[in-house]
């Protein structure tokens, strides 16, 4: 059993804006459990939080706030234009 | 025999370069690639779809092992962008290697030679191997060069358009100006445009439409390969020059009487 403040921590919800789309996600998740949330790989991402690139190795170590912004890239198809 | 082809210091097995977007689906960019011989691949940089979790990856079909794996800033109308695209492509990716892109016009797709520039000076400053996709302007590809980048890419007609080497000439003057160099990058519609493009000098050819749209795309690839090496082969070999009047190949003497 968690001690009460970290299970009223982990109930709260917060807004994300998360590639232009505002999403639902509790506080404080980190980078990392968002991308495993999501199904995403995250060696072939890159990730702005709040306009500025995050290194891979800060994934684990950064925790979501209300209201921050994430950008998730990866490599699409594509030539020119 | 032919020397290897270097950007930046990095070897490249291939003078026809291949893009991997418009294919019907990754297995066939696949084969498409595996034909065209293409030992550089640009991708495009795009957000993760976060709702469908099914989608594949393209570097599940294309391993970074065995390609370059050239970024582009494809879709970026203005040099901020496309150095925040570069940026994410470099923590994305596995090289500092960049296809800079900056669009100036939507019907055209035509470079806006004067954000390239810009933006081209901040990813150099910030240790990008840069390769600028521009039009054929010789002065435009001087001053790229000037700035540190390491390839100039000129077009030889419009993405996409099929339209071929519009201006042979430009082509032929950026080859012998630079000393870094030089991929004629889009416009590219059929095989013989591709070797006319090698013919005039070009270090190499990079394409996308041209294969992935046509009717055939992996046939294609392999016509291109071919038509790529055909025209190598004849620019190492020297063309004859052009003449308006005949000059006979076979002996005047001992003809019949």
């Amino acid at each position: 059993m968690l001690p009460c403040e970290v299970r009223l921590f982990l109930s709260v919800d917060i807004n994300v804006t998360i590639n232009g789309k505002t999403e639902s996600v509790a506080a404080g998740i980190s980078l990392k459990s968002l991308l495993i949330l999501l199904g995403i790989k995250s060696e072939r991402v890159a990730i702005e939080y709040n306009r500025e690139i995050i290194d891979r190795d800060q994934f684990d170590v950064l925790h979501l706030k209300e209201g921050d912004r994430l950008e998730i890239i990866t490599f699409v198809g594509g030539g020119n234009g | 025999m032919d020397e290897i082809l270097k950007i930046s210091g990095v070897e490249i097995r291939s003078r026809l370069w291949v893009g991997t977007g418009k294919y019907k689906d990754f297995k066939e960019t696949k084969e498409a690639i595996e034909a065209s011989g293409a030992h550089v691949v640009t991708v495009a940089v795009r957000r993760v779809n976060i709702t469908d979790h099914s989608r594949e990856n393209l570097l599940d079909y294309i391993d970074p092992k065995k390609y370059i794996i050239l970024p582009n800033t494809a879709g970026c109308y203005t040099s901020e962008d496309a150095v925040r695209t570069a940026r994410l492509a470099r923590t994305a990716g596995i090289s500092d290697m960049v296809k800079l892109e900056v669009i100036g016009d939507e019907r055209t797709l035509l470079p806006d030679n004067e954000a390239l520039i810009e933006a081209a000076k901040i990813l150099v400053k910030e240790g990008f191997v840069v390769l600028p996709y521009t039009s054929d302007d010789p002065v435009v590809a001087r001053k790229l060069e000037d700035i540190g980048c390491s390839a100039i890419m000129p077009l030889a007609a419009p993405i996409g358009s099929g339209l071929g080497i519009r201006n042979p000439y430009n082509i032929r003057i950026i080859k012998e100006s630079a000393s870094v160099p030089v991929v004629v990058d889009a416009g590219v519609g059929t095989a013989s445009d591709a070797a006319i493009a090698m013919e005039l000098g070009a270090d190499a050819v990079l394409m996308n439409t041209a294969i992935a749209g046509a009717k055939y795309p992996v046939k294609m690839a392999h016509a291109m390969r071919m038509a790529v090496e055909a025209g190598r082969l004849a620019y190492l070999a020297g063309r004859i020059p052009r003449k308006l009047y005949a000059s006979a190949s076979s002996p005047l003497e001992g003809l019949i009487e």
